[in-house]
């Protein structure tokens, strides 16, 4: 058991390292691999300042975007599925996806700004109004909390949906197309001066998450089991909600709407490493965090001179990847 | 001889007019029972007459509408979650989960309230761990995934992660309905091997006789008969209790009482069974 942690902690950062190198060599100006070690480690030569800046100014905050905005909402999924025991929860579930959307579209149409940073608090400020109101409704059920909330974020999920639609249907067509684009996902806004936020959001949320690990899996066996075993069962599973809240909105404020990675990846990783395992938070962040990566790549390339959003490329993944779940489950039921 | 036990084994749950109710509906009224340090206690009843609500009780899950549950003399209200949760462990009916956790993790489960937030598991935690998963049996089984177990090998994987938590009282509410006969018995067993106090509900009262030290028999919330296994499980108990006929012999083995049926419910009047004397 030793020696096979081992081996996926080496090939899991493995892996990173790769991506990274990835990231930031492919795109629409075509690196060289050799000009792009050059400059991170400040070896570069003369005319590389040109590479220089693509790698320092443009393509590495992105990816570090890219990596944080992976690994935070794949944590955030694995968390709530784990507090629900639902394994088909996920951050969007709750309505903080559609809240974020919500003040962005608030913001665009009531005061008319467009600037990133404005959007980006626009955004992360409708995802707390909806995660007060998840807490406000879910939070007082002491008995059947789970069901309370995940009906309660249906229903948000329903409502703020509604409310952005009516405005958009009074929004002048511009910014419907820039809401659109925004809901849809990007790594374009990164760059030095935002990245703290998301980088230690999820790093403190990281922190606390693996701190309670053995008791969100003591969650499993049951609400009542989980009692027994001395821990203080609401409170544990509203303090996680807040917390996957709080990575998922700082994470939608600055990048848009990204679906299913926090519903995919934890499956992903539940087949290589159970549930239990000590590094199995960590390994879900990290394969969340490649994950992105890659799909960030994959954005910036499918389209020549134009980048394709997030949010499609994810989507698109996800579905496949589930019929392929479904159909390979379907096939072993039949043997 | 009885009475010399109950001296030399101090109460260790002392439950003092305790009555619950939920929505102005009783389900406990005016429990007053005490549970003697090491005894293997079985709770009976029918459905509804309220055995997993004391078990509830008694397990601080539930809080009583008035009176009190004591856990060595003080309330078990006074202990924090976790304190109690290293004196007392509790198997429950087996719960559904989908999250492909390993035998070892759920048995490694009972360590939760001896542990700090960041600890990570001690080579004298594992020997705990892999010491119980023996004892009850599944060391063959430890990495496979729970959820592949049959249902007696999920219970005693439930069991051995309560023996992980090491504590003075094991509290089973129900623990081998829906499983095989020889589950049933092979779980209380294991219970009873512990050498530790067992407070159990059942449904079967061959079973519960045999196994038990003491009995308490409930209806409608209230104590309709405690004591010796002989003393509980009597004809008039399980006509006026159960509301069936029954003749109650002793067991070939143990000589414990053994209760068999007499049938012929349907097609007679509302008042149950003809005589079997007919």
């Amino acid at each position: 058991m030793k020696t096979n942690t081992l081996i996926t902690i080496l090939v899991i950062t493995l892996l990173l390292l790769l991506s990274l190198v990835a990231a930031l060599t492919i795109g629409a100006a075509n690196l060289d691999v050799a000009d792009v070690f050059a400059s991170l480690f400040g070896l570069a030569g003369e005319n590389s300042s040109l590479t220089h800046s693509i790698v320092w100014q443009l393509r590495m905050p992105r990816s570090i975007l890219a990596f944080v905005a992976g690994g935070g909402l794949a944590l955030a999924g694995l968390i709530l599925q784990t507090v629900t025991r639902n394994p088909l929860a996920d951050p969007y579930l709750f309505g903080i996806s559609s809240g974020a959307s919500f003040g962005v579209v608030v913001a665009m149409a009531v005061t008319g700004v467009t600037l990133t940073f404005y959007l980006s608090v626009a955004a992360f400020l409708g995802a707390l109004l909806a995660i007060v109101l998840l807490l406000l409704i879910a939070g007082f059920s002491r008995n059947q909390q789970v069901e309370s909330m995940l009906l309660a974020g249906v229903a948000l999920s329903f409502l703020f949906s509604a409310f952005t639609s009516l405005l958009l249907y009074w929004s002048d067509p511009q910014a419907v197309t820039a809401i659109l684009f925004w809901t849809l996902g990007s790594f374009a806004r990164a760059d030095w001066s935002s990245l703290w936020i998301p980088v230690s959001v999820v790093l403190v949320c990281l922190v606390f998450m693996l701190a309670q690990q053995r008791r969100l899996t003591a969650l499993l066996l049951g609400d009542e089991s989980a009692v027994t075993l001395g821990i203080n069962v609401s409170q544990l599973r509203i303090l996680m909600l807040l917390l996957s809240s709080l990575l998922t909105a700082s994470i939608v404020a600055l990048c848009g709407g990204i679906g299913f990675v926090g519903l995919m990846i934890p499956h992903i990783v539940r087949f290589f490493i159970n549930q239990g395992h000590r590094w199995s938070y960590a390994v879900t962040a990290l394969v969340g965090g490649i994950f992105m990566l890659w799909v960030d790549i994959l954005s910036r390339i499918v389209l020549p001179n134009q980048e394709l959003p997030i949010g499609i490329i994810t989507a698109a993944i996800g579905s496949v990847f589930f019929l392929t779940l479904l159909y390979s489950r379907k096939n072993q039921s039949r043997i | 001889m009885a009475d010399e036990k109950q001296k030399a084994n101090p109460p260790i749950i002392q439950i003092d007019k305790v009555s619950l109710s939920f929505d102005n509906t009783a389900v406990l009224s005016d429990v007053s029972l005490n549970i003697v340090q090491g005894s293997f206690v079985g709770v009976l009843g029918p459905n509804g007459a309220g055995k997993s609500t004391l078990l509830r009780c008694i397990y601080r899950y539930l809080r009583p509408s008035s009176g009190q549950v004591l856990y060595r003399d003080k309330d078990v209200w006074s202990y924090s979650a976790n304190q109690y949760a290293t004196e007392v462990a509790v198997v429950l009916q087996h719960t559904p989960q989908q999250f492909r956790l390993r035998v070892y993790d759920v048995v490694a489960l009972g360590l939760v309230p001896h542990q700090s937030l960041f600890a990570t598991n001690s080579d004298k935690d594992k020997s705990i761990v892999e010491d119980a998963i023996q004892q009850v049996g599944l060391s063959h089984k430890s990495t496979d995934e729970f959820e592949s177990l049959s249902g007696g090998e999920k219970q005693r994987a439930m069991i051995a992660r309560a023996i992980v938590q090491r504590p003075q009282l094991l509290v089973l509410d129900e623990p081998t309905s829906h499983l095989d006969v020889k589950y049933q018995i092979q779980i209380m067993e294991l219970a009873k091997s512990l050498g530790i106090t067992v407070i159990a509900s059942f449904h079967d009262l061959n079973l519960a006789s045999a196994i038990c030290d003491e009995l308490i028999l409930l209806d409608m919330g209230k104590i309709a008969a405690k004591g010796k296994p002989v003393e509980v499980i009597t004809e008039q108990n399980l006509s006026d209790v159960f509301d069936v006929c029954a003749k109650v012999s002793h067991h070939p083995q143990h000589k414990a009482p053994q209760v068999t049926y007499f049938y012929g419910y349907v097609g007679n009047s509302a008042e149950g069974p003809q005589s079997h004397e007919d």
